[in-house]
């Protein structure tokens, strides 16, 4: 008998990567509008485009959420009925809110579905059930709460719980930073945090030992995997991945290592500890901060800050995406990353073991003599099996 | 009349608002208050405060996670209500729990993150109906908004005019990265990557808290307010030494009561101030240029993007699949630069080298157009 597995949950920043979090193994994805997110920077979807990712998730019956995040001001919110109409039309699956007034605003408007944004702080039983109270029938959890805790608050509150699982970290509770509003004129709550808890600072105490030039705000990255087992155990309804505005490298990387973690679980039989090893580390593949567990099992310590500036390991770097399979005799890459005609390079089929290609006979996409691919170009190369349009395209740096 | 609201840490604190008859102070304590006194000092403070007949209203801003929970509910039965006339309260399930269990105590929300819009703030009114007695409004609404919520809200309404503005807020203990016994450490934070500096930081055992080098300093605006109809103004002084606060206080008190000198205030307060965002809330004009408009698609006209630029060769186009491209098109390119080009497609063919007449979805090539990049949209020229 199969256990029942939570929800992925993975970002969606633009069409292309939707399809890529979708073709990889998303339940669902997340996706901002071009208004009401909190990714002002993010290339985020015009109607069509969401239109355009709805019919793609839905044809294989995943889910599309969209993100109406930001602490909307009353002029904002008087624009949002004809936003909420448009997208409930569309068909998205739910929307993920964080203030009471927006939360009002689509439950007067519509019937679309709410979650509610871990920018609420929603982090107890009695926090959902307010929320629940106001017609929310999910919380996505702040970050500060263990899985056990999410177990409790979905069993007292009688609601969905939602948790991150991997990606970045705000450091401080969600929504209750305003370091950028204060410091560079962005309202860090309405799309524009500037980042300053990843700044260095120069700290002065009356005690020497704590005294010293850091990167004391800046949080080390989420790493989850290890708590599959128990996120499966104790019901999770979804574990979300972050990052909205990252690569499409480390979108296919993360969904397809997590929904293998996920099915490899799925079974009665205890998980097999050596495939779960070699899951976790594709993950050290993409871009990524020094990893830590943050509060999923026990409350964060001193090593869940980062020490350093670039702490960001990189040892694959991207080389593109398949664009085109459709000739009997080779394929497409669209490259967005410098690489050299004879390196070797990995394509991430949407199941299975990367299959290794080799560059040496890639030319331009008619025929043309390239050495040095580079970014905006394309390269053409002997069809291998097993290799799909959308497939990511890596090489160890 | 609008009321003065103060914090207090001390019994000399407690007497200076006795000699300047302000008969409600706002007591913070660990472990309900991010940054607070400590349980034993609080307690002692509540009974003076009570024996000499001020009011307390007792901040309990943390926020809870579901162990931190349970932990509080105990908390909370070793307060004794008689003696507190409100609770302070920013975590929503803790309004819920108070409002179940204890409703004869009246709740003060904080909304600095859960109220930025009229609606928001009518549906906190409507769900904690009686039990709630004041909105403590956030601190980056413009002159314009606040009027706004002061026409539509009915609940008592808090703004901060004088004083530090917390900033930052985390569970983790990102000075000393201790979380055992109660403690408190203090420094300085500046870094070269902001032109602020001097952020003061405050750790205890709830975690880490930042504030803003500049204080906000609204009271040259208290009798705007007033006409507007907010009915307290709280004052956030912790940080000032004691024969400071006593030389401000009784000024600001003046300031409120008969429209004292504002400007003198202003130039003896001992730190840099700010008035915030009172004026205006512009902190959102930025977002527009934080993306490139060039690159956003116009749906109605959309065909598709250039994937890649070959000088003299070739231009890949990925062509979306709503229109589709069709040779003798009036189509129209615009580079992630803004530049425009017009012009009708000449020839079209795949990857294999096909000439076809029209491609509805996919890759596909035409020759190359000077000036037109990789990235550039493609939209149906409409005349």
């Amino acid at each position: 008998m199969s256990k029942e597995l939570p929800e992925l949950l993975a970002p969606a920043g633009c069409l292309e990567r939707l399809k890529i979090a979708i073709s990889y193994g998303a339940d669902a994805v997340y996706l901002g509008g071009q208004k009401f997110g909190l990714r002002s920077a993010a290339e985020n979807f015009t109607f069509k485009e969401i239109e355009q990712g709805v019919t793609f998730a839905h044809k294989s019956s995943r889910k599309v959420y969209v993100v109406l995040n930001s602490f909307l001001h009353d002029n904002e919110l008087a624009e949002l009925p004809e936003f909420l109409r448009a997208i409930e039309n569309i068909g998205v699956d739910a929307v993920i809110c964080s203030d009471p007034g927006v939360v009002k605003t689509v439950k007067e408007f519509t019937k679309l579905e709410i979650h509610l944004s871990t920018q609420a702080s929603c982090n107890n039983a009695f926090s959902a059930r307010f929320w629940k109270d106001l017609g929310v029938a999910r919380v996505i959890l702040g970050r500060e709460c263990s899985i056990l805790e999410a177990a409790k608050i979905k069993e007292q509150a009688q609601i969905d719980v939602e948790i991150f699982v991997h990606g970045s970290m705000c450091i401080a509770y969600s929504g209750n930073c305003i370091i950028s509003n204060f410091t560079a004129g962005r309202d860090s709550n309405r799309g524009g945090c500037a980042q300053s808890c990843r700044f260095e600072y120069a700290i002065k105490s009356h005690s020497e030992a704590f005294s010293k030039n850091s990167f004391f705000l800046s949080s080390k990255d989420l790493l989850g995997i290890d708590h599959i087992e128990s996120i499966i155990k104790n019901k999770i309804s979804s574990v979300k991945i972050e990052g909205r505005m990252k690569s499409a490298l480390y979108l296919g990387t993360v969904v397809k290592t997590y929904r293998a973690a996920l099915d490899s679980c799925a079974s009665d039989c205890e998980a097999n500890q050596e495939m779960l090893l070699c899951l976790k580390k594709e993950l050290y593949k993409v871009t990524h901060r020094e990893y830590c567990d943050g509060n999923l099992v026990k409350v964060a310590g001193p090593d869940s800050v980062s020490a350093d500036r670039e702490s960001e390991e990189m040892n694959y770097g991207m080389v593109g995406v398949v664009i085109d399979t459709t000739s009997k005799d080779t394929f497409l890459i669209e490259v967005r990353g410098v690489f050299k005609r004879g390196d070797l390079l990995e394509v991430i089929p949407f199941v299975g073991e990367p299959i290794l290609v080799g560059s040496d006979q890639a030319v331009g996409p008619f025929g043309e003599e390239i050495v040095k691919f580079s970014p905006s170009s394309l390269v053409k190369l002997p069809k291998v099996a097993g290799i799909e349009k959308l497939n990511i395209v890596r090489i160890k740096l | 009349m609008s009321n003065i609201v103060t914090y207090i840490q001390s019994e000399s604190d407690l007497e200076l608002l006795k000699r300047l008859r302000i008969d409600l102070a706002i007591l913070a304590m660990r472990p309900f208050a991010r940054d607070g006194i400590s349980f034993d000092e609080g307690l002692k403070l509540i009974r003076l405060a009570t024996a000499s007949g001020t009011s307390i209203s007792l901040e309990m801003d943390k926020i809870y996670t579901q162990n931190e929970f349970e932990i509080f509910k105990d908390d909370l039965k070793k307060l004794s209500f008689e003696m507190i006339a409100s609770l302070r309260v920013a975590d929503l399930g803790v309004a819920k729990y108070i409002m179940e269990f204890y409703p004869f105590v009246k709740l003060e929300l904080w909304t600095e993150a859960i109220g930025s819009n009229v609606t928001a703030l009518i549906e906190h009114e409507r769900y904690f109906g009686r039990h709630l007695s004041t909105l403590i409004l956030s601190l980056q609404l413009s002159k314009s908004q606040l009027a706004n919520f002061c026409t539509n809200i009915s609940t008592d309404k808090e703004l901060l005019v004088l004083g530090r503005i917390p900033i930052f807020y985390s569970p983790r203990h990102l000075l000393t990265g201790r979380s055992d016994a109660d403690w408190m450490e203090v420094a300085m934070a500046s870094s070269e990557e902001t032109p602020h500096s001097g952020f003061s930081v405050v750790e205890n055992k709830n975690g880490t808290l930042m504030y803003n080098p500049k204080d906000i300093f609204l009271v040259d605006k208290l009798s705007e307010l007033m006409l507007m109809g907010v009915e307290r103004f709280r004052l956030d002084l912790r940080h000032l030494k004691f024969d400071e606060l006593e030389k401000l206080l009784p000024k600001v008190v003046s300031s409120v009561k008969d429209g004292g000198d504002s400007d003198c205030l202003k130039k003896e307060y001992p730190r840099k101030v700010i008035s915030g965002y009172y004026n205006a809330n512009k902190s959102d004009v930025l977002f527009a240029k934080l993306k490139n408009p060039n690159l956003i698609r116009d749906d109605s006209i959309y065909i598709g993007y250039v994937v890649s630029s070959l000088k003299g060769k070739y231009l890949a186009i990925v062509v979306d699949g709503e229109y589709s491209l069709k040779i003798g098109e009036q189509v129209k390119f615009v580079t992630p630069e803004g530049k425009t080009v017009k012009l009708a497609i000449g020839t079209l063919y795949l990857a294999d080298g096909n000439n076809v007449l029209t491609v509805a979805e996919g890759v596909c090539f035409t020759g190359h157009i000077k000036g037109i990049s990789a990235k550039s949209t493609v939209s149906i020229q409409r005349f």
